[in-house]
């Protein structure tokens, strides 16, 4: 079965019927109403958004699904679907849930279950290529009789994780190509076209560093707590809770009783629905495995488990962090040259000054020339002014004198050793 | 040239579009007995062989760049330092890229010093104190009885530090010069130079202390340490649990009960390791982690020369502008003095009739000199107050 991609346009329909709803987001009317299980509501005012529904056999199709119906589908409560409206700017997450993964990285923000992925549908290009990447994946295993060893939510995780490392490093090394012909600009011309380029690259560098640094805490953060590492067990958890059918059920109508209330009290409500497929797998289970949740959480932590998704998630952390350092390094190749600038500067400076210290030298010689010319100006008579060659006698002595005492200034200058630098 | 293994036609929807990398890589096989083969083959031969991830495999990928690592899997060590791609079995090693450069010498060591001495599958007491007696002398010989695994991990490790080292010498010889250069001359030529050796220095840090944190993890962690004994995972795993087999590695969603029996066989291998066989690798790999850590601290110490140059020309340029600054100021009070000089004869030279006009002039002699002497004065009263203030002759 082929992708299908239905275009849609975005439009805003105001809310007013339900009052219980929580949030107002933005609505995506789709063409197509395929799979939408409340026709009713429709016509009630209800917001519904286009999904892309991707199952284990690598099938995709669009879905038209309001808020009330994923938290259903998933067992998620509304807090965790807002993680996934674009309205709001949430820093990635990955979220583990009892049936579910929530993840928001990047652009790609979607819900992943034992069974399907249920990607916020979008027109980025990293979203299509998630959902077409995906689909091929899962389709060449099925094909190929390749059988991984990873259950179907970590084959899902991993895309989204290989997908946002590349994109975090295509990002970074297209920094990198900026900055280094800026900066070598800027170390040969210092102008303010080259400087005001250069601290807007810092500026995109700290936004890319800060970007990167959430999701390497995210995921450092998911391989520092055994128990978030477990609970992403969708398959094995599943697989339990089917050995305990009796006592799911009574679990999953309060559930169903607590979903009611959030959505209108004439919902009905939908059973749990089993997988099938699964029966020859159950007679293999341990019988001895008994207890509420609290003891599949707590058998599910064996060492074995946590290994896989550990060294999934540590395979990941490692690019991050890569990419991480190569911001760092970025950010202090700016700072060194910033500091090699400022050492040019100086030494420009200490030019000037030099070049300012001739003119005042010989600023302070003419002065002692127009001290004597003014000095003879003076309207007092004596008996200098009687006698006419004593004007060439005054202009050769004192000229003479200004060019000694000028060239005895450079001399000086010389032995200071701050002339020339 | 004969080509062990064949050749498995890749489904073209297998392969990754958007990295675009050719399905067959080259690979060298060498064995126990160092022998030497190369290999044509895709990388789910590589997967079957050796019972990898394929995310383990995109670590080797030289396409991406991944930071240095040590993996230990079930059944094999996966290598990528630097140039050195392999993954490392307890009776083969596969090299990536053989036909490189860097590449040749790390192949040729590795036929050279695989086959020495027997492949022992069981660490015995002594060992520890054979391989201290063996480093101290030097000789790796007959006594050598390290697993196989081992001694392509020592071979790999210590091509790594002697690239890193060589890399940080030739950065040395280059610093050095530079900076002595830019010290006599401060031009924009010479602090562009220094520049390059900075960002060189810098890429070259993050490698080495890349390698470095990658040991430290491994020596901190005795579990991770136990993973990469993969002779005795090999020979533990044959004799308690050859009842349940071999694990299928490819199972789809495992179930409990092999989890359970992987559980146990992890603990059986706990069990069965003691610590002198830890402390075989911990010596091995503190050997090169103190090796990489002088490495590093050379670079430290470069970086802080380079700082200090920095600091040092940063200052000169300051105390060279400070003594400009200086002579103009005598100059310029110089200059006020003169100025005023200029001022008075000025005054008098204005051609409005006044009484010294005629008859005297016994006052030229009188306003020249009186007016030199108060210019003297000022001058010096402007200069003792510079004195005075720490301004001039510090």
């Amino acid at each position: 079965m082929g992708e299908q991609l239905d275009p849609f346009s975005a439009s805003n329909l105001p809310d007013f019927i339900s009052s219980q709803k929580i949030g107002r987001p933005v609505n995506f009317e789709g063409q197509t109403n395929r799979g939408h299980p409340f026709s009713g509501l429709k016509k009630r005012g209800q917001s519904s958004r286009s999904w892309v529904k991707i199952d284990q056999d690598g099938n995709s199709a669009v879905l038209e699904l309001d808020k009330a119906t994923i938290m259903k589908r998933c067992s998620l409560p509304s807090r965790d679907l807002r993680l996934l409206d674009p309205l709001f700017i949430y820093p990635s997450s990955i979220l583990g849930r009892e049936r579910a993964i929530v993840v928001s990285l990047e652009k790609i923000r979607c819900i992943i279950t034992a069974e399907e992925v249920i990607l916020m549908n979008a027109r980025d290009a990293s979203v299509v290529q998630y959902q077409s990447e995906l689909c091929k994946r899962l389709q060449s295993n099925h094909n190929l009789n390749v059988k991984d060893d990873l259950p179907f939510e970590f084959k899902a995780l991993e895309l989204v994780l290989e997908l946002s490392c590349l994109s975090l490093d295509a990002q970074v090394n297209e920094l990198e190509m900026e900055v280094y012909p800026v900066l070598d600009e800027l170390a040969t011309n210092i102008s303010t076209l080259n400087l005001e380029h250069v601290r807007r690259l810092k500026g995109r560098l700290l936004t890319l560093t800060q970007k990167v640094q959430k999701v390497c805490d995210e995921i450092e953060h998911l391989m520092d707590d055994d128990d978030d590492m477990a609970e992403m067990y969708l398959t094995e958890k599943k697989e339990r809770a089917e050995a305990h059918a009796s006592e799911e059920l009574e679990d999953n109508i309060g559930e169903d009783f607590e979903s009611s209330g959030i959505v209108s009290k004439s919902a009905p409500v939908s059973p749990v629905g089993s997988t099938s497929g699964n029966f020859g797998k159950l007679q293999r289970a341990f019988s001895s495995i008994v207890g509420s949740h609290k003891s599949l959480l707590s058998s599910s932590s064996i060492g074995e488990n946590i290994d896989q998704l550990e060294m999934l998630l540590e395979a990941y952390f490692v690019v991050v962090d890569n990419t991480l350092s190569k911001l760092s390094s970025l950010k202090e190749y700016i700072d060194d040259t910033e500091d090699l600038i400022n050492i040019k500067l100086g030494n420009v400076q200490n030019q000037l000054i030099q070049f300012q210290l001739l003119l005042t030298a010989a600023t302070f010689v003419a002065a002692i020339f127009a001290a004597v010319t003014a000095v003879f100006g003076m309207n007092l008579q004596d008996s200098v002014f009687q006698n006419p060659t004593t004007f060439q006698y005054v202009l050769l002595i004192t000229g003479i004198g200004c060019g000694f005492l000028y060239f005895g200034f450079v001399l000086y200058f010389k032995h200071k050793k701050v002339f020339p630098l | 040239m004969a080509q062990n293994g064949y050749l498995v036609p890749a489904d073209p929807s297998a392969v990754v579009t958007v990295k675009k990398k050719t399905p067959q890589a080259s690979w060298a096989l060498i064995d126990a007995t160092g022998q030497s083969e190369p290999l044509d083959v895709d990388k789910y031969e590589i997967m079957h062989r050796v019972q990898i991830h394929a995310r383990d495999l995109r670590i080797l990928d030289p396409n991406l760049s991944y930071p240095s690592t040590i993996l230990g899997r079930e059944r094999a060590i996966v290598l990528n330092l630097e140039h050195i791609k392999a993954i490392i079995t307890s009776e083969e090693v596969l090299l990536r890229d053989p036909s490189d450069e860097n590449v040749i010498p790390v192949v040729e060591e590795l036929r050279r010093r695989l086959p020495v001495g027997n492949a022992s599958h069981n660490g015995g007491q002594g060992d520890g104190k054979e391989i201290a007696g063996a480093q101290n002398d030097g000789d790796t010989g007959d006594e050598d009885e390290s697993p196989f695994e081992f001694r392509a991990l020592e071979v790999a490790l210590e091509a790594i530090c002697s690239f890193l080292a060589a890399r940080t010498a030739e950065l040395e010889t280059a610093a050095y010069p530079a900076l002595d250069e830019l010290t006599s001359k401060i031009s924009s030529r010479n602090l562009d130079r220094v520049r390059k050796l900075k960002s060189a220095m810098t890429r070259l840090t993050a490698r080495v202390q890349k390698v470095r944190d990658e040991l430290e993890q491994l020596l901190d962690d005795d579990d991770d340490m136990a993973d990469l004994y993969l002779s005795r995972k090999l020979s533990s795993a044959s004799s308690p649990i050859s009842s349940i087999g071999e694990p299928n590695w490819y199972t789809t969603s495992p179930t409990i009960g092999s989890k359970i029996s992987r559980a146990s066989r992890a603990s059986l291998a706990t069990v069965h390791g003691d610590e002198n066989d830890v402390e075989e690798l911990e010596m091995l790999l503190e050997a090169y982690f103190m090796q990489i850590d002088s490495t590093l601290n050379r670079l430290t110490t470069l970086r802080e020369y380079i700082d200090d140059t920095e600091d040092y020309i940063n200052i000169q340029l300051d105390n060279h502008r400070n003594q400009l600054i200086q002579l103009e100021l005598v100059l310029s009070s110089g200059t006020v003095c003169l100025s005023m000089y200029s001022l008075v004869a000025g005054i008098f030279g204005m051609n409005i009739p006044y009484t010294w006009n005629d008859g005297h002039g016994y006052m030229f002699k009188y306003v020249v000199g009186l007016t030199g002497t108060l210019c003297v004065v000022v001058f010096v009263i402007i200069m003792s107050y510079a004195r005075y203030k720490g301004l001039v002759g510090s």
